[in-house]
C-alpha cells in the first residue's frame, strides 16, 4: 500500500464513508445504554419533561436512585445482589468442576457406557430448556428444593456445552503426559487436577466466564422455583417486575431512575467481565459454533 | 496380569464418579422431563397426582383453540422476520468490523456490548425508548412530522417493536462468530481474485460467503432455534398483548402451566415445540453437511 494510494481523493472518500458506518453503529449500538446511563442519574421529573431532555446538564445529575434502590424494601438491592453474585459464583465453581471431570473422563479414560454419553450431550444441546421447564419444575418441587438455593442453582450447576468444550479440549492433551504420570504412581484424582487441569486454563476461563454469565442474567428458571417475593429473588426477576410495574400504579417500582440504577448495577459487572474476559468469551461463542 | 485388569478396574470406577455429577444433573433436568412432559401431554393434569388420560386431544387443542394458533402464527412471524434480519444486520456488521487500524479493537467492543446486556435489562431499556410520551424514538419521529406511536400498546406496532429489539441483540452476538469466521477466510484467494478483477461484490459472493458458509448456517439454526422459543421480551415487555398481538408459542405453555394450571396441555406445547425445534435443527444440519 503506497502513501500515493493513501492520499488518492477517491480512497479519502472511501475512508470517509467507512468511518461515518462506523460511527453510526456505535450510536445505534450505544444509544440504548446511554439512556439507560441517563435515566438512572436523572430524577423522575427531569424525565417526564416534555419536550425531551436529550442530555441532562451536570447539576441534574444525582446518585439518588441508587441510593434508594439499596434502602427500598421492594428493590431490596443488597440482598438480590448478594443472591445474584452467590448464584452466578457458584453455578461458576460448579460448571468448571463438573464439566472438567466429565470431559476428562470421556476424553482419556476407559469405562462402559462412554458410547451413549457423548451422543447423548450432542442431542441435549438442541432441547430448548422452555420446553423441559414445567416438568424440571415439577421434578424440584417434588424433591422439596422449591424456594432453595439449591433448587435454583443444581439445573444450572453442569451443562453438554461444557463437558463438550473440555472432552474437545482434554483429547488434544497428550496420552504419554498421562501414562507418565501413571508410571509415577498418582491416582486419577491427581491426574485431573495437578497435571490436565492446569493446562487447560484457557478453556476453563471460557466456561468459568461463560457460566458466571449464565448465572448472573438467569430468569425464567429462578422465577418459576421461586415464590413471587423470596429470599432468594434474584436481580433480572427484580428488574422484570420493574419494568411491568414501570406503566402505572403508585409503588416505589414505578420510579423510572430506580428501574434504570438496578439494570445498571445488574449491567455494570456483566460488561466489565465481558470487556476483560472477551477473549475467552469469543473463543466459547467460536468453539460453541463449530459442528464436531 | 490381574494387576493389569485391577487397574482397568479402577480406571472404570475413577470415570464414572468423574462422569456421575454431570450425568446426572443432564439426566434429571433433560431427559427425565423429557419423558415426563410426553406422558403428561396425553393426559389432563391439574397437579402432579390427579392425572386423568386424555389421548391426543391436547395436542388436537392446539390446532383448534384460536389462542393456540394465533400463538403459531405469532411465533412463525417473529420467526421469518427476525431470522433474515438478524442474519443481514450481523453479517453487515461483521464485515464492517473486519478491517485493522488503530482503535479497532475498542470500536468492536461497543459493538459487543449489547451481547453482556442481559435480555430483561434490554427490556427495561427498549420500554423508555418505546415510551410513547417520554421516548427517544416518538421524538425524532416528531421531529420528522410524524404522529407519536404506542409502540408497546398498539396491536398493529407491539411485535414489530420487539423484533427491532430482538435485532439489537441478536446483531451484537451473532456479529461475534461471524467476524470470528470471516477474520479466518485465506487472504490469498481474496487477493487472488482482486488479481483476476472481481469486485467487493463479486469478491464478497463469490470467495467469502463460501468460506464462511458453515458458519453463516450455524448463525441461522442458533437464530432459528431462539426465535421459536422466544419468550422473554414478550414476557418482561407485554405479556402477550395487546389483544394477543405478541402471544408467543412459549408464552402459551407459561400461562396453560403456571397461570391455568393446565399441566397438561402445557406439555404438550411444550413437547410439540421440542419436536419443531429438532425437526429444525436436522433438517439445517443435514443441508449443511450435504453442501460441504
Amino acid at each position: 500500500m503506497s502513501a500515493g494510494w493513501r492520499h488518492s481523493p477517491a480512497a479519502l472518500i472511501q475512508k470517509g464513508l467507512y468511518l461515518a458506518v462506523v460511527a453510526a453503529g456505535v450510536v445505534i449500538f450505544g444509544f440504548p445504554l446511554f439512556w439507560m446511563v441517563r435515566g438512572a442519574l436523572i430524577s423522575q421529573a427531569l424525565w417526564l419533561k416534555v419536550p425531551l431532555v436529550w442530555v441532562p446538564s451536570l447539576n441534574d445529575l444525582s446518585l439518588d436512585a441508587f441510593r434508594q434502590i439499596f434502602a427500598s424494601t421492594e428493590f431490596r438491592m443488597a440482598t438480590v445482589l448478594l443472591n445474584t453474585l452467590l448464584i452466578a459464583l457458584l453455578t461458576s465453581a460448579l460448571n468448571v468442576m463438573y464439566n472438567c471431570m466429565a470431559g476428562f473422563a470421556l476424553a482419556k479414560m476407559r469405562f462402559p457406557g462412554k458410547n451413549i454419553i457423548l451422543p447423548a450431550l450432542f442431542i441435549t444441546l438442541m432441547v430448548p430448556m422452555e420446553s423441559m421447564m414445567i416438568s424440571l419444575y415439577l421434578i424440584i418441587t417434588n424433591a422439596g428444593l422449591a424456594n432453595t438455593l439449591a433448587g435454583i442453582i443444581f439445573p444450572m450447576s453442569a451443562g453438554a456445552f461444557g463437558i463438550i468444550l473440555m472432552w474437545r479440549f482434554f483429547a488434544t492433551v497428550p496420552d504419554e503426559i498421562i501414562e507418565a504420570a501413571i508410571i509415577d504412581g498418582a491416582d486419577w484424582g491427581a491426574i485431573l487436577f495437578k497435571i490436565a487441569m492446569p493446562l487447560a486454563t484457557p478453556a476453563i476461563a471460557t466456561i468459568a466466564v461463560l457460566s458466571f454469565l449464565g448465572g448472573w442474567e438467569s430468569f425464567l428458571w429462578p422465577m418459576i422455583i421461586t415464590d413471587p417475593q423470596s429470599r432468594f429473588d434474584v436481580l433480572q426477576k427484580v428488574i422484570a417486575n420493574a419494568t411491568l410495574a414501570s406503566g402505572g400504579g403508585g409503588t416505589m417500582m414505578t420510579q423510572w431512575p430506580y428501574l434504570m440504577a438496578a439494570a445498571l448495577v445488574s449491567s455494570v459487572p456483566v460488561i466489565v467481565l465481558f470487556l476483560a474476559g472477551q477473549k475467552y468469551f469469543v473463543s466459547g461463542l467460536s468453539t460453541g459454533s463449530v459442528k464436531g | 496380569m490381574s494387576s493389569t485388569r485391577r487397574a482397568k478396574t479402577g480406571e472404570a470406577l475413577a470415570a464414572l464418579s468423574f462422569v456421575l455429577p454431570g450425568v446426572s444433573v443432564i439426566s434429571i433436568c433433560v431427559f427425565i422431563p423429557m419423558a415426563i412432559a410426553l406422558v403428561l401431554s396425553f393426559t389432563h393434569c391439574s397437579q402432579f397426582l390427579s392425572v386423568r388420560w386424555a389421548g391426543f386431544s391436547n395436542y388436537a387443542r392446539l390446532f383448534s383453540d384460536p389462542k393456540a394458533s394465533g400463538a403459531i402464527a405469532n411465533t412463525l412471524l417473529y420467526t421469518i422476520t427476525s431470522v433474515p434480519a438478524t442474519l443481514v444486520c450481523s453479517l453487515a456488521v461483521a464485515l464492517i468490523l473486519n478491517r485493522e487500524f488503530p482503535g479497532i479493537r475498542f470500536i468492536r467492543s461497543v459493538y459487543f456490548v449489547p451481547v453482556a446486556v442481559s435480555g430483561v435489562v434490554t427490556a427495561s431499556i427498549f420500554r423508555f425508548l418505546f415510551d410513547p410520551t417520554n421516548g427517544p424514538l416518538n421524538a425524532v419521529l416528531g421531529v420528522l412530522g410524524f404522529e407519536p406511536v404506542a409502540w408497546l400498546g398498539d396491536p398493529q406496532y407491539a411485535m414489530g417493536a420487539i423484533i427491532f429489539m430482538s435485532l439489537w441483540k441478536g446483531t451484537a452476538f451473532f456479529a461475534i462468530i461471524l467476524l470470528a469466521a470471516l477474520q479466518h477466510v485465506p487472504r490469498e484467494l481474496l487477493e487472488a481474485a482482486t488479481v483476476d478483477g472481481a469486485g467487493p461484490i463479486a469478491r464478497f459472493f463469490h470467495v467469502t460467503l463460501p468460506s464462511i458458509r458453515g458458519t453463516v448456517i450455524t448463525v441461522v439454526m442458533l437464530s432459528s432455534i431462539g426465535a421459536f422459543r422466544v419468550f422473554e421480551p414478550m414476557f418482561v415487555l407485554t405479556r402477550g398483548g395487546p389483544a394477543d398481538s405478541t402471544q408467543t408459542v412459549a408464552l402459551l405453555a407459561y400461562n396453560a402451566a403456571f397461570q391455568d394450571g393446565e399441566i397438561g396441555y402445557a406439555n404438550a406445547i411444550g413437547f410439540a415445540l421440542l419436536v419443531v425445534i429438532l425437526g429444525v435443527t436436522w433438517v439445517l444440519n443435514t443441508f449443511g453437511e450435504e453442501r460441504q
